[in-house]
């Protein structure tokens, strides 16, 4: 499968990107951008937290022990966890347990069905496998979990003419906010359906790009990529849906009113 | 003198603002018997807390302090859902969902428990219950996308009577109708009153509709409400 092994990259070629970076520098001071401050500080991010995500798989996939691997994804479910309910942008501690139960059903029926019905990877755990998959899993989870939440907040909002006036003909909750909830969903799911329509036609993905870049056979990364869009999709439907569904014990009470001072600021 | 059909005891109401923490109060101790079949007409400047009090009736809010009763059973007991069919509320501005007049009007049927028979009932009544909102029959098939405002607002009050709710709260109902259309809602509503012994709440900031409804005048004022 491995054509030819990958050229590896010396500490000199890395200190090369320097060459871009002066030049990006260059643009945002010619322009007045004042974003070369900011830059420099992603640049900077970029080099340690990488280099240090590098060592810290390094010995992970040198150690091969399972504890560890299910470490590592507790560490981005809780990483993915704080930076959801951060883009919802409420001070709700309620909003931490929602987010924790949707990635954490919604990503983790996509990582099962993945690693161990579709791929069958050995053992379970393996950690070339289990992590870069639950990583990209995860991240996508916690998009679709936000857009969808942040979406059927202000759906609820826009929509309050219609959804009180099927709670006053005496509909419950759940059929008044169908609409929103509807929407909401849909718009967490666009991304990913755009993606789908245009993925290998318009650019390669960067999983496939990366496995074609290591020496990988196109056809082979061809069907990590398929699988990798289709479990995409299902974190991202997954989530986005448990979020909306746990969102409404938050948006409404259990006597069918909306509370007001929720979906506001 | 018969029992109220509604029954208001010291309410008072303020907002959240959030999950622990309310606003000021909208409504203070406010007292209000409502007597079946009568029109009662609550007037009060903008922003004197007239739609909440409605709201509160309905048990789309519940009150901070106070006891709401409906049919002598108190609101906090009563099953939301079921609450809202008999105490029905047309808010200021009419929501319909897209599709026709018909649709509309057959909404409240969505999920009838009675099913089909319920239905077809119901069908048979849409032509009656446009005429006495005064709209022909000839409204059910166009769409409601198409309505004028007075249009909307006199097709949501027909479909809150499809289901022949006992109270009827009226939210600002004039608010989209010239002097004219206003003239004929307050006979519309004095007729449906006196034929179908049907309870009104109405609230409006115009004096002159209040008095047209020939009702009996209440105001709302500072959290507190008083006989006209």
């Amino acid at each position: 499968m491995m054509a030819e092994p990958i050229a590896p990259i010396g500490a000199g070629q890395l200190g090369l990107t320097l060459v871009l970076i002066v030049l990006v520098v260059g643009l945002s001071y010619y322009e007045k951008l004042a974003l070369e401050g900011e830059y420099l500080l992603g640049v900077g991010r970029t080099f340690l937290q990488l280099l240090l995500v590098g060592y810290i798989l390094e010995y992970v996939f040198g150690l091969n022990r399972w504890y560890l691997v299910l470490l590592i994804l507790a560490v981005m479910l809780a990483a993915a966890c704080q930076a959801g309910v951060g883009r919802l942008r409420r001070r709700d501690l309620r909003l931490y347990p929602m987010m924790a139960i949707s990635l954490l059903v919604g990503a983790g029926v996509t990582i099962l069905v993945v690693t161990e019905v579709i791929l069958r990877i050995e053992p379970w755990y393996h950690p070339r496998y289990l992590i870069p998959l639950a990583g990209m899993i995860i991240g996508n989870a916690m998009n679709g979990a936000t857009l969808g939440g942040e979406r059927y907040r202000s759906e609820l909002l826009l929509r309050s003419a219609e959804v009180e006036t099927l709670l006053c003909l005496g509909f419950g909750a759940r059929r008044a906010a169908e609409n929103a909830r509807r929407q909401a969903i849909a718009a967490a799911l666009i991304p990913t359906l755009n993606s789908m329509m245009v993925v290998g036609v318009v650019s390669l993905p960067g999983m496939m790009t990366g496995q074609i870049l290591a020496g990988a056979s196109p056809l082979v990364a061809v069907r990590y990529q398929i699988i990798v869009m289709i479990m995409i999709s299902a974190a991202v439907s997954f989530s986005a849906y448990l979020m909306v569904v746990m969102l409404s014990r938050l948006y409404f009470t259990r006597h069918h009113q909306i509370c007001y001072y929720a979906l506001k600021k | 003198m018969s029992r109220p059909i509604l029954e208001v005891k010291g309410v008072s109401f303020r907002y959240r603002i959030s999950r622990h923490e309310y606003g000021e109060p909208v409504l203070k101790r406010a007292n209000l018997e409502i007597t079946r079949g009568t029109i009662q007409v609550l007037v009060g400047s903008s922003g004197a807390g007239k739609s909440t009090f409605l709201r509160l009736l309905n048990r789309l809010e519940d009150p901070t302090e106070g006891v709401i009763r409906f049919e002598g059973v108190d609101l906090a007991k009563c099953d939301p859902l079921r609450l809202r069919r008999e105490v029905a509320l047309v808010a200021q501005e009419p929501y319909l969902v897209d599709g026709t007049v018909r649709e509309n009007l057959m909404l409240p049927f969505e999920d009838a428990v009675g099913g089909d028979g319920l239905r077809k009932k119901a069908e048979t009544k849409m032509e009656t219950v446009l005429h006495s909102v005064g709209l022909d029959g000839g409204m059910l098939a166009r769409a409601a996308r198409g309505l004028s405002v007075g249009e909307k607002q006199r097709v949501s009050l027909a479909r809150a009577l499809m289901t022949a709710p006992k109270v009827m709260l009226l939210d600002e109902p004039t608010s989209a109708l010239d002097p004219d259309n206003r003239n004929l809602l307050a006979r519309t509503i004095a007729r449906i009153n006196s034929s179908d012994a049907m309870t009104f709440v109405v609230v409006t900031h115009l004096e002159d509709f209040a008095r047209a409804l020939d009702g009996r005048l209440f105001r709302l004022r500072d959290g507190e409400i008083a006989a006209l």
